[in-house]
């Protein structure tokens, strides 16, 4: 898939420039003149019954406008979740309940003249509650005993996929391939572990924050920081009990997402209030409050256990996951689902599996789509086990691991066994250069140089380790991306996407796509996105499905609309259509006459002078199968033996992620993912108190990296072309976020031999771990 | 109260209550290049120089900069042309979402104008209060050189 | 709330005699909690006689309005590894230490300060005007509250001396108040330690100077110098912190500790 123009080459962002003046409008940016501002009531208690509120003191405030809560808002069962419809995700929640789960759960929101007056009408609310025992732990959601906070009225809408909120469990993954208890009996070596990974803040740097107001025809017109336009039109609509139609949802610049934002927890908000006051609302976040009470990574327990021989084949796998939803569900059944999904395939060889996964209810922060989806927590396991059985048959990790991963032309059980919400899809391998990638990163990190050497200098030891990985491209058959595209006079073309890109560069590759198509410069497509009014359907951004399916949208609708300008041509040239070469540069030519036909000729043919049609079409696109991005990733490491303090030399990402369309922003999508997993590897945690609230809920506390702790970071784009994806394209956004975290931990047991199966790994942490290897005792 | 401030070169007469930040002053008289991350003077968003020292304009109570120097990223580029530290984010890839750049492009400046040809080191201590959680900071590194390249060759030839 | 914007200390000192006068340097300490400023607000950013730096006759004198930035950049000039370049330039972040002043972060005395210690190490001493006028060493107003409310710390002063310094500041990535710092100042003659000035910070008692370690240290000779055992010089107030629990913190500084000594003192290498 070579002689490309436009796709693999590093094309500047369309809005860097903009951006970077400070010019380009974010949400909050948008300024109306009489807005009114809404704040959020929060609860105090993790698990509680409202017995009474009674708003009348803040209400009689003046400058307040109005004041929703459970008793004067209809309960519509909902979940936030950014899902096609029907979600697979529990419907538990309405927009003000009369219980809160947990601190910071939502009771009351205000709407008022200005943020100071709304927050003094906050104080004024009278909160009557009872308190009701809390659980914190997942391990006892599912206890008999242990309080349940969800009743009858919370229900699955899909109904085949289990729930069971009278045993706190949100959701129930079972897979069994085969016979693990009889592989296991026939393993030379049987180990197990349990292995655990934490709660996280996506932290991106604009908080969430939404703006509703009603334009001169009376429609909803919401502008929002969202990953998801359409699913936030379709759950604000279903909540108001308006129709769609009714609803537009427009998505300005955003200032990151990696999942937060999937999610529709302020659209609902500003547009009740809006359309209640009839004046345009208001919401933005705090940063405390989108600690608290927005989105955050799942939790999970992951107890591996495998069985192998001695010459490294894995006979048998069980992986049992214990997920922490936290109060509510959104994301429940597909993170927990993911993580077998998008991890357990690459041991396709492994012929005995068991997967058992429980997602459960506990009153703490609720979790939701976070970049790696479930994949993130899953490899951490995996990796660390890899790195056990090759130590323990003494091979080379990096052989073992080339010789298991799956392979192009393979398949695997487990992608026809899991879905998300609708069955699995069955599907072989057409692309993966995982091999290459492991070979590639190795050397770019001085591996073999490294491994196994325990190098000192002073209290410093060094050690090197690895991970493999992979993600998914989409969800096959359930993520539906569409483009519009039309001819201007002159020859430019407006591309309109649903797409949604949140600072990635949707815009920019999916104009590279079409550029291709078209034979033409990036900078005569203007691109149009995430418009519910103006631009066509796309499930939005997540699933790493933007470039495949949105892009493979983009190419069809391209290429529809090349074929009438070819027709176009031939017929200002009074030639048949297949006489005619698309040529590059905007022009057609028919060899035989040695004549050109321009765009601009084209379109002024088009519109103006002879046969008079607009030129455009509309492509959609589904994926018939979700291709595996791969990474393998390493970690150099030193670690200080007197103090547990890990320093990260270098962290080496060697990603196949197809046919990049735009090599430097592939790359910045690595580069964001590492580092990222980085903090969450080493210092990324919520701490909370015994009353399950979050102590830490600022960037004070919740440490995230900063330019001085960055390492060296080196990105591997490995040749690859995958023949299903836009030019080969497969997805790049998620995968690399689940090496680090394992790399590091195998860097570490390389280094000191102490392995650590529990994240993050703090200094105190790593030196008792460290002093227990040395002296038996903590 | 009322206050005078030279913003962008510009004085500007506002009247605000006491207590207001000058992020949010700013904000509210449309300076939108001025973010709002967090509120507590730790990811940078907010940066503007005040008398020519880049500061978190969220920690800054309005009423103190009064009579003072403020100037945004925007007062940077003069006229049509960007600067060049502005065209070297963009090239290098350094703009992801956005949301940091002004502050980062700020912090840069600052570094430059004190520091020409600046080590890896001194450009991480110079960006260690503006955060960025989509780039990984990779690509900001490499824009900074490039735009003291670009500053350099252009007091060469001016 | 009112603002006053005066122009000299006499100014200053006639607005602290007001009811409810809050001295307002960089603003930093207020804000960063959320706090509601409220009262008469005293700008000091005007006052330029606050915001000198001078280096004669022995002894350096910082301004209380000086910034960390200013200070961290000024006393570099002359000497790179002085005490306050090391603890004052890393502290916070840039555009803070454009902001945050000694005598805002003196007067506010955090828990997690980069100054108090190095200060307490200098033997600085504090000149106050208001109710209270006068010199005051560090310790003398560390543990007087009423010296706190009516005053202006108008600068600080310590003796110009050259010592070899060592400061660590424990923290979990770079942007991070520190859980406990160490500042380590000696002097040595003739291969022998003159004098040596170990302050921690952090602890239950905010600042506590080492004794027990100067005092094995002080006199001695390279033969005689023993860095073993430094933990027992430890206090047991320190506290359980995000960075990690009282005693994990207690064993890395024992650990800064000694690597912090041996380095000063040109030992081996830990």
């Amino acid at each position: 898939m070579k002689d490309l123009r436009q796709v693999g080459r590093s094309v500047v962002k369309t809005d860097a420039q903009g951006l970077a003046l400070g010019r380009a409008k974010f949400t909050d940016d948008l300024l109306e003149g009489d807005e009114l501002y809404c704040r959020i009531l929060e609860s105090p208690h993790a698990h509680a019954e409202i017995l009474s509120l009674d708003a009348s003191e803040a209400e009689a405030l003046p400058g307040v406008a109005a004041i929703f809560h459970g008793g004067n808002v209809p309960r519509i069962p909902y979940t936030s979740a950014g899902q096609g419809n029907p979600e697979p995700s529990p419907y538990d929640m309405v927009l003000f309940d009369t219980r809160v789960r947990f601190v910071g759960d939502r009771v009351a929101m205000v709407v008022a003249e200005s943020e100071e007056i709304a927050r003094e009408a906050l104080s004024k609310i009278r909160v009557e509650y009872r308190q009701l025992p809390a659980n914190f732990e997942a391990e006892r959601a599912r206890n008999p005993q242990t309080p349940k906070l969800h009743g009858p009225e919370a229900f699955m809408p899909i109904e085949e996929l289990s729930y069971r909120p009278e045993e706190n469990v949100a959701s129930e993954v079972l897979l069994t391939i085969g016979n693990p208890d009889g592989a296991f009996e026939e393993s030379d070596f049987v180990v197990e572990h349990t292995y655990s990974v934490h709660y996280a803040s996506h932290a991106a740097l604009e908080p969430h924050t939404a703006h509703a107001r009603l334009d001169p025809q009376g429609r909803l017109v919401i502008h929002t920081s969202t990953q998801v336009p359409f699913h936030a039109r379709r759950i604000t609509a279903k909540l108001l009990e308006i129709s769609p139609g009714k609803v537009r949802v427009i998505k300005p610049r955003i200032g990151g997402g990696f999942g937060g934002k999937q999610e529709v927890l302020l659209e609902p908000l500003v547009g009740l209030a809006a359309w209640k006051t009839r004046r345009p609302c208001r919401l933005t976040l705090s940063r405390k409050e989108v600690f608290t009470s927005a989105r955050t990574r799942h939790p999970m327990r992951v107890r591996l256990k495998t069985g192998f021989l001695k010459d490294g084949t894995i006979k048998a796998m069980e992986m049992e996951n214990l997920m922490t939803a936290g109060a509510y569900g959104p994301h429940a059944m597909t993170v927990l689902t993911v993580s077998a999904w998008k991890c357990l395939p690459l041991y396709n060889k492994v012929e005995h599996l068991r997967f058992t996964g429980h997602t459960v209810y506990t009153n703490t922060p609720v979790g939701g789509a976070y970049r790696g989806y479930g994949a993130t927590q899953s490899h951490f396991a995996t990796n660390q086990q890899l790195d056990i059985v090759a130590r323990t048959c003494g091979m080379d990790v990096l052989e073992l691991a080339k010789s298991l991963h799956i392979k192009e032309g393979e398949t695997s059980p487990v992608f026809e066994a899991l879905g998300e919400g609708k069955g699995g899809i069955s599907q072989t391998i057409t692309s993966c250069k995982l091999s290459e990638c492991i070979d590639r990163g190795a050397k770019a990190l001085g591996w073999y140089e490294k491994r196994d050497k325990k190098l000192r200098q002073g209290s410093w030891v060094r050690g090197v380790g690895m991970a493999i990985c992979m993600q998914g491209t989409g969800l096959p058959q359930i993520d539906l991306g569409s483009a519009t595209m039309k001819m201007n006079e002159g020859g430019s073309f407006n591309l309109l996407v649903g797409a949604t890109d949140l600072g990635t560069g949707s815009d920019t590759i999916l104009a590279q796509i079409a550029a291709e198509v078209l034979g033409i410069s990036t900078e005569d497509i203007i691109v149009t996105s995430s418009d519910t009014d103006v631009t066509p359907f796309d499930v939005g951004a997540y699933a790493s499905s933007t470039t495949y399916v949105s892009g493979g949208a983009v190419k069809r609708c391209a290429e529809a609309v090349r074929e009438q300008i070819c027709h176009a041509a031939g017929e200002i040239l009074g030639v048949p259509r297949e006489e005619l070469i698309f040529g590059s540069g905007g022009e057609i030519r028919h060899p035989g006459r040695g004549e050109t036909v321009t765009f601009a000729q084209v379109a002024q043919h088009t519109l103006y002078g002879g046969t008079l049609r607009q030129i455009g079409a509309t492509g959609s696109f589904t994926g018939e199968v979700s291709p595996p991005p791969f990474t393998a990733q390493f970690a150099d490491i030193s670690v200080d033996c007197d103090t547990g303090r890990i320093k990260v030399h270098h962290l080496v990402t060697a990603i196949d992620c197809g046919q990049p369309i735009n090599p430097a922003l592939a790359e910045g999508q690595v580069e964001g993912a590492v580092l990222n997993a980085l903090g969450y590897a080493l210092y990324e945690e919520y701490r909370f108190d015994e009353k399950g609230r979050v102590t830490n809920a600022s960037f004070w506390d919740y440490k995230v990296p900063g330019s001085e702790d960055t390492p060296k970071i080196t990105t591997i784009l490995v040749d690859s072309c995958e023949e299903t994806g836009p030019y080969g394209a497969k997805s790049v956004s998620e995968v690399p976020m689940n090496g680090p975290a394992p790399a590091i931990a195998n860097a570490l047991y390389d280094a000191a031999g102490v392995r650590i199966y529990h994240l993050p790994l703090t200094p105190e942490k790593v030196l008792e771990a460290l002093k227990k290897e040395k002296w038996g005792t903590p | 109260m009322r206050g005078s401030f030279v913003v962008n070169g510009s004085v500007r007469e506002w009247e605000f209550p006491e207590d207001m930040r000058l992020l949010d002053l700013l904000r509210r008289e449309g300076y939108g290049e001025v973010k709002c991350g967090c509120r507590e003077g730790m990811c940078g968003s907010c940066c503007v120089l005040l008398e020519e020292k880049i500061v978190n304009s969220c920690q800054v109570l309005a009423a103190s900069a009064t009579n003072k120097q403020i100037r945004t990223v925007e007062a940077l580029s003069e006229g049509e042309e960007p600067h060049p530290l502005v065209t070297a984010f963009a090239e290098a890839g350094a703009v992801q979402c956005g949301f940091c750049t002004p502050g980062m492009i700020l912090a840069a400046y600052c570094l430059l104008r004190d520091n020409p040809d600046p080590s890896e080191e001194e450009i991480k201590r110079a960006l260690d209060g503006n955060y960025c959680r989509c780039t990984g900071y990779v690509k900001i590194f490499d824009a900074v050189q490039r735009g003291a390249r670009k500053m350099r060759e252009k007091e060469v030839q001016e | 709330m009112e603002w006053f914007f005066p122009k000299t200390v006499d100014e200053v000192i006639e607005l602290l005699g007001k009811e409810d006068a809050v001295l307002h340097g960089g603003g930093t300490m207020l804000l960063r909690g959320g706090l509601r400023p409220s009262g008469k607000m005293v700008d000091l950013s005007g006052v330029e006689s606050l915001r000198q730096i001078v280096m004669e006759g022995g002894v350096t004198s910082l301004g209380g309005g000086v910034t960390y930035a200013e200070a961290a950049r000024r006393l570099g000039e002359s000497d790179p590894d002085h005490i306050l370049v090391q603890s004052l330039g890393k502290a916070a972040a840039t555009p803070l230490r454009n902001r945050i002043t000694l005598g805002g972060s003196v007067m506010a005395q955090p828990l997690w300060s980069d100054l108090l210690g190095p200060l307490t190490a200098l033997g600085a001493e504090l000149r106050l005007e208001g109710k209270n006028s006068g010199f005051f060493e560090m310790a003398e107003f560390l543990r007087s509250p009423e010296l706190r409310s009516g005053n202006l710390i108008h600068s600080l002063r310590f003796p110009s001396v050259s010592w070899r310094t060592w400061y660590h500041r424990e923290t979990r990535t770079s942007f991070d108040y520190p859980a406990f710092t160490l500042s380590l100042l000696c002097r040595q003659e003739g291969g022998r330690v003159k004098e040596l000035r170990v302050v921690l910070t952090g602890t239950s008692k905010k600042v506590e100077r080492l004794l027990g370690v100067e005092e094995r240290f002080q006199g001695r000779d390279a033969e005689e110098r023993n860095f073993r055992n430094l933990e027992e010089f430890l206090p047991e107030t320190f506290v359980d912190r995000p960075h990690g629990s009282a005693s994990y913190l207690r064993s890395v500084a024992a650990v800064a500790l000694e690597r912090g000594l041996r380095k000063l003192m040109g030992g081996d290498a830990a």
